[in-house]
């Protein structure tokens, strides 16, 4: 077995190693080099996680040096398991765009010139992502979401598009803000407490003016970067504006990755700084999320702006899991579970529907919902992953997404939380009526019929979305896996909503 | 090999037929593979013993099934139902371009219903379901004109306010009796309001399922659009699954099922009553079939408040929903698969035999006496005798709810009488409702089991019977309608009445979300700041 010095670092150096090595690659060699290299970023957690699951959580500190002075990467039960996430959909993605001649961009072919940094950058967001969920330590965490940010501007400015320009330079201001207000929460907490390492730190947390005005600068940072409303406009235009397999990157794994480390601050101790404010300010402003991006997902005329919209949406899920901490569930994680079954079954189905939409946006000349007519009978196949990505977002059984969503319902009938349960049953009736809305204007006939574009080699192959799509259904069978790895150093170890502990 | 696994294959069997048709080699074929998906279903229920179980457990997947003697009846007429469409189907679409296409979605539609009927626990059940529901929109829209995606938004709209219903009454039930279990559920109801909630929830939820008034619209609405053979296993088979929730999850007694039940009587005799009448006013066949289902669950909703009132009763009961539940998927299956095959008939001798087996599956239905329908008819009676409340008021009920269902299946010959099309239809289809309509008028004979047994002999009755009901079928054709009802009675009331169904924000949202993106959304995250900096403050403070 691999010694834990080498197994945790392992899934950051491959695709930092990677990175440099595809720019430096020739490019004739880039689209294969570029998917063996990906099913390699693939496999590099996977050490990790043998270790973990015998012989408990695994931690290096980096360069010998030794916490507060150093950085620790841990690699639990929760680290584990988002690392695994993340190759499933890196690898899948990555095989799907590798496909795609030339390299992935929307436009049509006068301006597809080949696009080589695609794969550097692409591997640079891999490896920000699982440095991001390896990171113990306030600062690191800081670096990582930065490192993430500017590979996605990268990405969508591949698009090369006037209106994609904008996005990305919109999301990159916004990006921006959202880092520093992270960072002057930090700044102002290490000024304070003196350390970063959020282990450390846990002693030091308790209810005091600075502590608190640095938590909400950092929440505040951290709900731009997961685009909780009111803070989600960046995310449609570049979401909708980048190619279709960087859209499946950023609303499958980004917004994920800065969902997970508002989980993990809250429960590594910040949960006593704000033991009731907080958790109800979530409710609040996801509900109003979960709603805001249903209608607005209902009124969009392109497909790939339905799909933005709906992670607003669906973001709005996960931040209602604060306030329902308290109950007892029957799986291990408890509720905490819950969300991160949810986040992680969006973020399959979503990678999966984005790709699913660059299909279809191949093959039928444009994402307006209007040019979709007669899809399901000239490319049945995009159409029907696309159907089973909705399923999975609506949430409908046997999915992963029904698991979740049954945990968090379950939470919020315990604590007796109507409007909670309410908002998760609304939220799959908005998702049905947008996703719906796309799978009939497919069934529609064509009005005027033209003949069928001939499926290009640019759409790119069906088996990886396939495999994106299915895996919620597969995963929520083989659930005691994942439960098991969520228990692996405890990492949701916190006590109930409102039961606030003293302060130490 | 256990035979129990034949109860999870029947439901894994069509889905499988359907994804390896689509996808692989057996593409061509899959029409004429649609009636073998049934073959597992068939023989679970000709040979599995009572309370064969089968259980599976891994991860979140915790899946139970079930084969108890009231599962067998509801799997034995679900399974002849989609049979018979599924033969039917064969030749229906000979020709039709999409056909592989529509055999794949009924396939999985099937999968769904025969997941259901089987499940032993909530998610299994949910997840069939489910999978019916949302399969089926396929099949109403399957057609692809303006009247199929109006009436596949209807129909839509139905499936999910029924899903956001049934959803979280699972849930509660499932956090009350700690188990997932339908058993455990239905055992365990507690009598706080949370528990009435769920179970008020789940009794609505699975009324749209039923076609209960007022949620009944999308039955006339769903079922002239969708192509023939789909219309026959809505009816007959899917609409059964809000049945088979209401006896599986519906308490079977306490404080809480008194309201119910007298819900359940009101909105039986609505739907009985008001099933007939608008059926009566319907010009399209299809659109008529609908309303007579309608009027069926009214009887079935009577046969639930029955249950409901009087747990003692409620073996015989839910024996006697069952049977009627068999009855009415059969013969309702039989008679929408009439309207493909009657109109077209040609030739004298076939048109004959159109006119015999049309005439004996309406008498059939109608409820002549000594026919399937009577037998169904004088089974309820005593039950009902028995019941304090219901039996002062039920009987006139059920007279007048009769007395429509003969004139609303006269009208059904009318419209759909041998020969009065040029549309001639498949031997395969012909064959397969001349057996459907045999197998619904003879059936009831050959169980003589509980939910049909006569006590008198009524064959004396039946000749006079019949030779009323023909002179009726005359009169009825002969008889004017005074005023077509459009089909989906309070769906067209409503748009006429100026009641819009969905609400036009027109571009509201989108001028909001572009000033969120603009200043507003600054304002918005310093407002946020503050709000937060204020709240965590105070939080210190006091």
């Amino acid at each position: 077995m691999m010694p834990a010095s080498v197994a945790v670092p392992l899934p950051v150096l491959v695709p930092l190693v990677l990175a440099l090595g595809a720019l430096l690659c020739p490019a004739a060699w880039l689209r294969w080099g570029a998917r063996i290299g990906a099913l390699a970023c693939a496999a590099a957690p996977l050490p990790g996680v043998r270790l973990i699951l015998s012989h408990g959580p695994a931690e290096i500190a980096l360069g010998g040096w030794e916490t507060p002075l150093g950085i620790r990467l841990v690699l639990d039960g929760l680290s584990g398991l988002f690392l695994l996430f993340h190759s499933l959909v890196g690898a899948a993605v990555a095989w799907h765009a590798g496909s795609i001649r030339p390299p992935p961009t929307d436009t049509p072919p006068r301006s597809s010139r080949p696009v080589p940094i695609f794969w550097p950058l692409f591997f640079l967001l891999w490896g920000g992502l699982n440095a991001l969920v390896l990171s113990q330590d306030l600062f690191n965490l800081y670096v990582c979401l930065e490192f993430i940010s500017l590979a996605g501007v990268g990405l969508i400015l591949l698009s090369g598009s006037v209106g994609a320009l904008r996005a990305a330079v919109n999301y990159l201001l916004l990006a921006l803000l959202g880092g520093l207000l992270y960072l002057l929460g930090v700044g102002l907490l290490y000024s304070r407490t003196g350390v970063l390492d959020l282990e450390h730190l846990a002693a030091y947390l308790a209810p005091g003016l600075m502590l608190n005005a640095g938590l909400t600068f950092m929440m505040l940072g951290l709900m731009i970067k997961s685009a909780l409303f009111p803070l989600h406009t960046w995310l449609p235009p570049a979401h909708a504006g980048a190619p279709a397999p960087v859209s499946a990157l950023l609303s499958g794994l980004v917004i994920s990755a800065a969902y997970l480390v508002v989980l993990r601050l809250w429960t590594s101790g910040f949960h006593r700084l704000a033991p009731e404010v907080l958790p109800r300010l979530f409710s609040v402003l996801g509900s109003a999320g979960i709603v805001w991006g249903g209608v607005l997902a209902l009124r969009q005329d392109r497909l790939k702006r339905v799909l933005a919209y709906s992670t607003v949406s669906q973001t709005g899920y996960l931040f209602l899991v604060f306030a329902l901490s308290g109950a007892e569930t029957r799986s291990q994680g408890g509720v905490w579970a819950g969300s991160i079954y949810l986040a992680i079954s969006h973020g399959l189905a979503k990678a999966g529907a984005f790709l699913a939409a660059g299909m279809l946006m191949q093959r039928c000349g444009s994402d307006r919902l209007e040019d979709l007519r007669g899809a399901a009978t000239a490319h049945p196949l995009p159409v029907a992953l696309l159907g089973l990505a909705a399923a999975t977002l609506m949430g409908l059984p046997p999915g992963l997404g029904f698991t979740g969503k049954w945990m968090l319902l379950d939470a919020a009938f315990q604590l007796e939380q109507w409007a909670s349960g309410l908002m998760i049953l609304v939220g799959g009736l908005l998702a049905a009526g947008y996703l719906m809305r796309v799978i009939e204007r497919c069934f529609r006939t064509d009005p005027a019929a033209t003949a069928p574009v001939p499926p290009s080699d640019r759409a790119g192959p069906m088996f990886p979305v396939l495999i994106l799509v299915l895996a919620p259904f597969v995963l929520s069978w083989l659930l005691a896996g994942p439960d098991n790895l969520l228990r692996i150093g405890a990492p949701l170890d916190v006590p109930a909503w409102p039961g606030a502990e003293s302060a130490p | 090999m256990n035979p129990e696994w034949l109860l999870p294959l029947s439901a894994v069997a069509p889905i499988v037929i359907a994804l390896s048709g689509w996808l692989g080699p057996l593409r061509p074929a899959l029409p004429f593979l649609t009636p073998v998906g049934l073959v597992p279903a068939l023989a679970a229920a000709a040979w599995l013993p009572d309370g064969a179980a089968f259980s599976f457990q891994k991860g979140h997947l915790e899946t139970a099934w079930l084969l108890d003697p009231a599962s067998r009846t509801v799997l034995w007429f679900t399974a002849l139902g989609w049979l018979l469409a599924a033969c039917a189907g064969v030749g229906y679409f000979r020709r039709h371009p999409r056909r592989v296409s529509f055999s794949a979605v009924f396939l999985i539609a099937m999968g769904g219903n025969l997941l259901l009927v089987l499940a032993a626990d909530a998610v299994t059940f949910y997840t069939g379901f489910a999978l019916m529901s949302f399969a089926s929109w396929a099949l109403v829209v399957f057609d692809a004109n303006d009247p199929a995606f109006f009436a596949g938004r209807v129909y839509l709209g139905l499936v999910l306010l029924g899903e956001i219903m049934v959803f979280p009454g699972l849930v509660k039930g499932a956090v009350l009796a700690d188990s997932t279990l339908l058993a455990d559920i239905q055992a365990r109801w507690g009598t706080d309001p949370a528990s009435a909630v769920a179970i008020w929830l789940l009794f609505l939820g699975f009324g749209i399922k039923a076609g209960m008034a007022p949620f009944h619209f999308w039955l006339p609405v769903a079922h002239p659009a969708a192509p023939t053979p789909a219309s026959a296993v809505l009816s007959g088979c899917m609409i059964k699954a809000g049945v088979v929730g209401w006896i599986r999850l519906l308490p079977t007694g306490g404080p809480l099922a008194e309201p119910l039940a007298v819900a359940a009587v009101c909105l039986g005799a609505v739907n009985l009553l008001g099933g007939g009448v608008a059926g009566l006013l319907q010009t399209h066949p299809k659109a008529l079939l609908a309303y007579t289902s309608i009027q069926a669950s009214g009887t079935l909703l009577l046969g639930l408040a029955l249950t409901l009132f009087e747990p003692s009763l409620r073996p015989a009961g839910v024996g006697m929903m069952l049977g009627y539940a068999a009855f009415h998927a059969l013969h309702k299956a039989s008679l929408f698969l009439a309207v493909a095959v009657s109109p077209g008939v040609t030739g004298p001798w076939k048109r004959r035999l159109a006119w015999l087996v049309l005439l004996a599956l309406a008498a059939s239905y109608a409820g002549v006496p000594g026919l399937a329908g009577d037998l169904a008819k004088q089974a309820a009676k005593p039950l009902f005798a028995a019941t304090e409340p219901l039996s002062v008021l039920l009987p006139y009920l059920l007279a007048a709810g009769g007395f429509l269902t003969l004139l609303t299946t006269a009208r059904v010959v009318a419209l759909i009488r041998p020969g009065s099309s040029a549309h001639a239809p498949h031997p395969v289809t012909w064959l397969s409702w001349l057996v459907g309509a045999c197998l619904a008028v003879l059936w009831p004979f050959a169980v003589q089991g509980a939910p049909f047994v006569v006590t008198d002999d009524p064959f004396t009755w039946a000749p006079f019977g019949v030779a009323c009901y023909l002179i009726l079928c005359w009169l009825v054709r002969r008889w004017p309608l005074p005023v077509a009802m459009p089909p989906g009675d309070v769906l067209h009331l409503a748009t006429k009445t100026g009641v819009r169904p969905p609400p036009d924000l027109g571009l509201r949202p989108l001028q909001w979300e572009a000033a969120l993106s603009g200043p507003a959304g600054a304002a918005a995250l310093l407002l946020l700041l503050l709000v937060m900096l204020g709240l965590l403050s105070r939080a210190i403070l006091f």
